[in-house]
């Protein structure tokens, strides 16, 4: 048989020292800082990889309504097709490895 | 810098006023007019929903009020315009509930749908959990002139007519008048009369079960039945009395009364038989249906657990899971008249291949509201002239209000609006319920079998009690003033609040005793 009601009826948030609420903390300034880091290392290769595939997944909509020849220089959209799913790969596998190393 | 306040983890239903059951408990004798009114809300935690107020003496007091806010956000869904009423007292603007010292105040927004009269503290039970204290050692026994004075100032106050009467008390069959009085609120403009039983008399009195024959197109029985297992009887009545409450549903089955099993349910005890007693009701010919009322706390009924009990909305949860889901939570609607939290009432009919749906559930919830004019920015059903919607929305509405009876012949008018103009396809039940100036008595029969009444009732203790409620209260019950006015009171403010419990018409023939003598011939079990 339950003795008490629900913890949140006697929940209370604790009451904070008005100084130290009030001192300047510039802590956003850290935050923006770290999100920068994170980036700078894991995001020209997870471009590669969001890019090249949205490339496959277009150029496969693009053939199947019929479009055999692109306009890039390597012509064949199979070709095309091949080249963006290696690179999206790679970008997906280096992606990886860097969040890999950096959680390690 | 901080990120400010936390947002709470409950969220507020709505603010309420409340009272302290720690105060009402150290001081239930307090006179009503040092009661404190304390500011609150409901909150759903924990997926429930709890009554938070603060009392100066006691702090934050937290009950349980209901078991399930996603089903009591659709009873509130279910509210149809009040009714006007005329105070006891005129300039009565007292607060709740010193006003119900003087009979309704000026302040209470709705009339009096069921009359409740008291007509004797005498029972021939002692149930460990009766809400009205009674017992074979109380004496008040009202007389019948008294009872009928007090009808018929409110019918009076009432424009000409009562939907219903309640007759209760005690037990109220053996009043050594019973009969008489029967005969005498017969005669008078009253929709529906309702005796509440346990059933001892009727199980062995034939005189007494000849005279519910004869008033039984106006007149319904309402039978305690609490389940079937000896351990629950044993519990709230005190006694295994299951072998007589068998013959009392046979006798009046035989004898073409309708009756109404009203069931109290308490956690732990008796609410795993909810599905079985409704089950019981849609299988027995002339048992129009059922009543499930959670025990509350009043009276002699003390041991309940204010964190962890049985709810309105937990009743109508175990609905489907204990009836094979034949009779599910969403077959109910609440009772539009009242406070939605209230009453929750259904209708399940069985159609010609003998499976049985809901009226809600045959209408479809949105057209249902948009037959009641609930849903504000409803769509004109262009197929049904004006009229018929008209006449849909007036059967609708008398169908879901505590008048309707499935022993009164109107109701049978009223399902046949319903089900015609929706087009329902309970066909042989149409034809005999448009057969029904000529055949009344077949009509009755179909009724008997084929249409069920479930109805959920939870009554407040202080524990759940709060002003709301008793202001749209519906449920009176006839009491009589310090100047000897006959008034009433709501029903549940007059079971907590000793001060009003004693304005009880029984309890004011008690504390003049003498006034009528008992005869103890009907009052032995």
């Amino acid at each position: 048989m339950r003795q008490e009601p629900p913890a949140t009826f006697s929940h209370r948030p604790g009451v904070v020292d008005i100084r130290e609420a009030q001192q300047f903390d510039p802590l956003q300034l850290c935050i923006y800082t770290t999100i920068g880091i994170i980036s700078w290392l894991i995001t020209p290769a997870l471009t590669v990889a969001i890019f090249g595939g949205l490339g496959v997944v277009g150029y496969v909509r693009a053939r199947r309504r019929g479009l055999a020849k692109s306009r890039c220089k390597l012509g064949d959209t199979r070709l095309v097709i091949a080249y963006l799913g290696v690179a999206a790969t790679i970008g997906a596998a280096i992606t990886i490895y860097r969040i890999a190393e950096l959680i390690t | 810098m901080t990120t400010g306040m936390p947002t709470r983890e409950d969220r507020i239903m709505r603010y309420v006023n409340a009272f302290c059951p720690h105060c009402h408990d150290e001081y239930p004798d307090r006179p009503l007019d040092e009661v404190s009114r304390l500011s609150g809300y409901l909150s759903v935690a924990e997926d429930q929903v709890w009554l938070v107020r603060g009392c100066p003496e006691h702090g934050k007091v937290v009950t349980l009020y209901d078991e399930d806010p996603e089903i009591l956000e659709y009873l509130e869904q279910w509210t149809a315009p009040t009714k006007y009423h005329i105070p006891d007292t005129p300039g009565n603007y007292d607060p709740v509930p010193s006003a119900y010292l003087r009979g309704l105040g000026e302040i209470q927004t709705q009339h009096t749908c069921i009359l409740l009269e008291d007509v004797t503290q005498e029972c021939n039970l002692r149930c460990p959990t009766c809400f009205a204290d009674s017992s074979p050692q109380l004496s008040g026994v009202v007389a019948v002139e008294d009872i009928l004075a007090n009808i018929d100032q409110r019918i009076g106050r009432e424009a000409g007519r009562i939907d219903v009467l309640m007759i209760s008390g005690g037990e109220p069959t053996i009043h050594p008048d019973f009969i008489a009085l029967l005969d005498r609120v017969t005669e008078r403009n009253i929709t529906r009369i309702v005796v509440n039983t346990n059933g001892i008399t009727i199980s062995r009195d034939d005189e007494l079960l000849d005279a519910f024959h004869r008033h039984r197109e106006q007149v319904e029985v309402y039978l305690q039945f609490d389940g079937f297992r000896r351990e629950t009887y044993l519990h709230h009545r005190n006694a295994d009395l299951r072998t007589m409450k068998e013959r009392a549903v046979e006798r009046m089955r035989d004898a073409g009364v309708f009756m109404t099993l009203t069931m109290t349910a308490a956690l732990g005890v008796n609410d795993d038989e909810i599905g079985d007693v409704v089950s019981y009701a849609m299988e027995t010919p002339y048992i129009g249906g059922v009543s499930i009322q959670p025990q509350f706390g009043s009276g002699r009924s003390g041991a309940i657990n204010p964190l962890e009990r049985l709810t309105h909305t937990g009743v109508l949860k175990r609905l489907g899971p204990q009836t094979g889901g034949i009779v599910k939570w969403d077959d109910l609607t609440a009772l539009p008249c009242s406070h939605p939290h209230c009453c929750s009432v259904g209708y399940m009919i069985q159609k010609d291949d003998g499976e049985w749906q809901s009226l809600i559930g045959m209408i479809g919830h949105e057209r249902a509201k948009q037959h009641l004019d609930l849903v504000a920015n409803r769509i004109a059903d262009d197929d049904l002239p004006k009229e018929v919607r008209n006449a849909v929305k007036a059967s609708l509405l008398g169908l879901l209000s505590e008048q309707s009876s499935l022993s009164h012949p109107t109701v049978g008018d009223l399902i046949r609006t319903v089900c015609e103009s929706c087009d329902l396809g309970v066909s042989s039940l149409l034809s005999i319920a448009a057969d029904a100036g000529r055949n009344g008595s077949k009509l009755r029969e179909t009724l008997a079998t084929r249409v069920k009444r479930i109805t959920v009732k939870p009554f407040m203790d202080m524990n759940t009690m709060i002003e709301e409620r008793l202001i749209q209260c519906c449920v009176h019950v006839g009491t009589k003033s310090e100047a000897d006015l006959d008034q009433c009171a709501p029903f549940c403010a007059v079971q907590a609040w000793a001060p009003l419990g004693r304005q009880k018409l029984s309890e004011v023939a008690g504390s003049r005793l003498g006034s009528v003598p008992l005869t103890l011939e009907r009052a032995t079990i």
